[in-house]
């Protein structure tokens, strides 16, 4: 019994539960977009691709997760740079589709440069607000350098131009701001500049404008804007509270748009009901809680908030296309994580997911090595945490 | 200090968590209207859009002769057709698809539609193949300008007037004169209705098909010697 009960302890505390999670609702996904794409000739098409990417996504997180920490923040100006340069390169080398170049084509698989990049830039935020701030100069010269980081990243992406991901980078921006002690001042500021942006997008790109107003009224726009809302709508409502079961899905087979995509949620809610999209509702906001627990016991102020930053940006993106999905927003294109078709963005949760283990673990080590060293067990090393457990990365390095 | 900027750190996390609670409760909410409370507005719509009551015609009788000779029967056809109120891009749009499957010039169908006198719709092509009648179905949309039609011809094989002719009446061939008109209800037989949701595509959804109606034939009628002399 001992045994047992030490058995589920090492259990929870390994990296299998937080990825079995994953898996599982990549996988209740799958069966989503099964669901979703039974009206296609080959339904199963869709389906066992995401299967193909939710395979490479696990074995990264695994990769990800035996990577230190230290490691990655140590090459983070690299990965900054590399990721600048594959948003660059998408501009002038990606293929277009829905009128926006944003994806590298390469025969049977799309890569999405902007969905590798979202994590990426999340660390980076964390990373530059933990240790570039610089106390000697003023708060606003610090936020204006840190603005001037984020800011390719998100030009970049809206110049592709893909509005709904840009959201994402520019909210991540000021959130990250905000968790490292910004000033409101400063976030208002910033909301009050975007107001220009804002009008100068629905000036130059017309359908954001038609989508806003097919937001606003839906029946009045049913033949144009207002088609794939008010279908979202329908959708939902025959799911009811248990919903119809899957395979049953008529109204998402027949007339919702981007089932497997856009309307995952809407399609989902259909063949498992209110139900069904609660719980889902409830397994991000779980995600976020657990995320802030374990912040607060991690003992690098880096590493925990990088941690909670990157559950946000997943919870964030998940609220933003359910709230699509329920009308309390236009749509954005933006994908639901874990759910969603799409490798770029499933590999990319997936990479989010084998980070935020890494993270822990290397805190853990750290805080095991401090522990030793009061104890006295250990020698003081400078930087030695590394080598208490060596990871992946140390070998290759030793070795070569 | 420290501790003070410790609170500061975890309010600004109880900030940001609160938030997104609330984001939820919002969504939930929302879920929960649109599934359970407005539920029923939503089906009503969905009837009024979705569901449509069809009719297949019954493929009105043979008239045969007492020697067994066919004299009157009757042929499936399907039409393309084109609203004249067609858009612009949608009708780029089908002059793309008529170009690349009837071969039908961009010439021919503007001449078509430029010189029909009615007002609803224009024939663009007649007698449309099995297959070709399939291909199209995959380009039209439901409410949109271009849809098929079938309908039925009468072909006779006599010149006798006392066969009798029909008319097109409702959609559906009525006998006037002759034998045609004489039985007229035997020869019509029963038309199919049904009730079933139909997608965008205007496809039947299956399993939402209902019958209303059974489809009967129209019966043969053979002539005696007596009627045919």
């Amino acid at each position: 019994m001992i045994s047992l009960i030490r058995f589920f302890k090492k259990f929870a505390n390994s990296f299998c539960p937080v990825l079995l999670c994953a898996i599982l609702l990549s996988s209740w996904g799958c069966l989503a977009i099964y669901n979703a794409s039974l009206q296609f000739p080959q339904p199963e098409y869709y389906a066992l691709k995401q299967c193909t990417w939710l395979l490479i996504g696990v074995v990264l997180a695994l990769f990800l997760y035996r990577v230190n920490s230290e490691f990655i923040f140590k090459h983070i100006k690299l990965l900054y740079v590399l990721g600048i340069m594959s948003l660059l390169l998408v501009l002038f080398a990606g293929h277009t589709h829905n009128h926006m170049k944003g994806w590298f084509h390469t025969g049977w698989f799309s890569i999405q440069p902007s969905e590798f990049c979202k994590p990426l830039f999340c660390l980076f935020l964390c990373w530059y607000c933990s240790t570039q701030f610089s106390k000697e100069e003023s708060d606003l010269k610090n936020y204006i350098k840190y603005l001037a980081c984020a800011f390719p990243f998100i030009l970049l992406v809206a110049l592709q131009p893909d509005f709904g991901t840009t959201l994402i980078y520019l909210v991540m921006t000021l959130a990250v701001y905000w968790l490292f002690n910004g000033r409101v001042k400063y976030l208002a500021l910033s909301f009050l500049a975007m107001v220009p942006v804002m009008i100068t997008v629905l000036y130059k790109y017309p359908y954001v404008l038609g989508r806003l107003q097919g937001f606003m009224n839906p029946e009045a726009h049913s033949n144009g804007a207002g088609y794939h809302l008010l279908q979202l709508e329908r959708s939902i409502a025959r799911g009811g509270f248990w919903g119809q079961s899957f395979g049953k899905g008529l109204w998402s087979q027949g007339y919702l748009p981007l089932t497997h995509n856009d309307s995952i949620f809407a399609s989902f809610c259909e063949a498992v009901g209110f139900v069904g999209g609660f719980a889902l509702i409830l397994v991000f906001i779980i995600a976020l809680y657990a995320a802030n627990k374990k912040r607060e016991r991690m003992q690098n102020s880096l590493y925990g908030n990088a941690l909670f930053a990157m559950v946000f940006c997943l919870a964030f993106q998940a609220f933003i296309h359910i709230s699509v999905n329920v009308q309390l927003l236009p749509p954005t294109g933006i994908t639901l994580p874990f759910f969603s078709y799409g490798g770029s963005s499933l590999i990319s949760s997936f990479l989010i997911i084998g980070f935020c283990k890494s993270v822990i673990e290397t805190d853990k080590r750290k805080r095991k090595l401090l522990k030793s060293q009061e104890s006295g067990e250990v020698e003081p090393l400078e930087e030695n945490f590394d080598s208490v457990k060596p990871t992946l990365i140390e070998k290759v390095e030793v070795a070569s | 200090m420290m501790v003070q900027e410790a609170i500061d750190t975890r309010n600004r996390f109880n900030v940001v968590l609160s938030a997104i609670l609330i984001w939820a409760v919002l969504l939930s909410v929302r879920l929960f209207y649109f599934s359970v409370i407005d539920r029923e507005d939503s089906f009503s719509q969905m009837a009024t859009e979705s569901l449509e009551k069809g009719k297949i015609r019954a493929m009105r009788g043979r008239i045969l002769s007492a020697d067994g000779d066919v004299l009157a029967f009757s042929r499936r056809k399907t039409a393309l057709h084109i609203k004249v109120d067609i858009g612009g891009s949608q009708l780029n749009n089908l002059v793309a698809i008529l170009e690349k499957e009837m071969k039908l010039g961009r010439r021919q169908i503007l001449m078509k539609l430029a010189n029909s006198t009615r007002t609803d719709s224009v024939v663009i092509a007649d007698n449309l193949s099995p297959k070709q009648i399939e291909r199209f179905s995959r380009y039209f949309t439901r409410n949109s300008s271009v849809f098929l039609k079938m309908s039925f011809e009468r072909i006779y094989n006599t010149k006798s007037k006392k066969v009798g002719r029909t008319l097109v009446d409702d959609g559906q061939l009525r006998g006037i004169s002759g034998f045609e008109e004489k039985y007229n209800e035997q020869l019509q037989g029963q038309d199919l209705i049904y009730e079933a949701m139909v997608d965008r595509q205007n496809r039947v959804i299956e399993k939402t098909y209902r019958e209303i109606s059974k489809m009967i034939p129209g019966r043969d009628i053979h002539l005696t010697e007596e009627e045919w002399r």
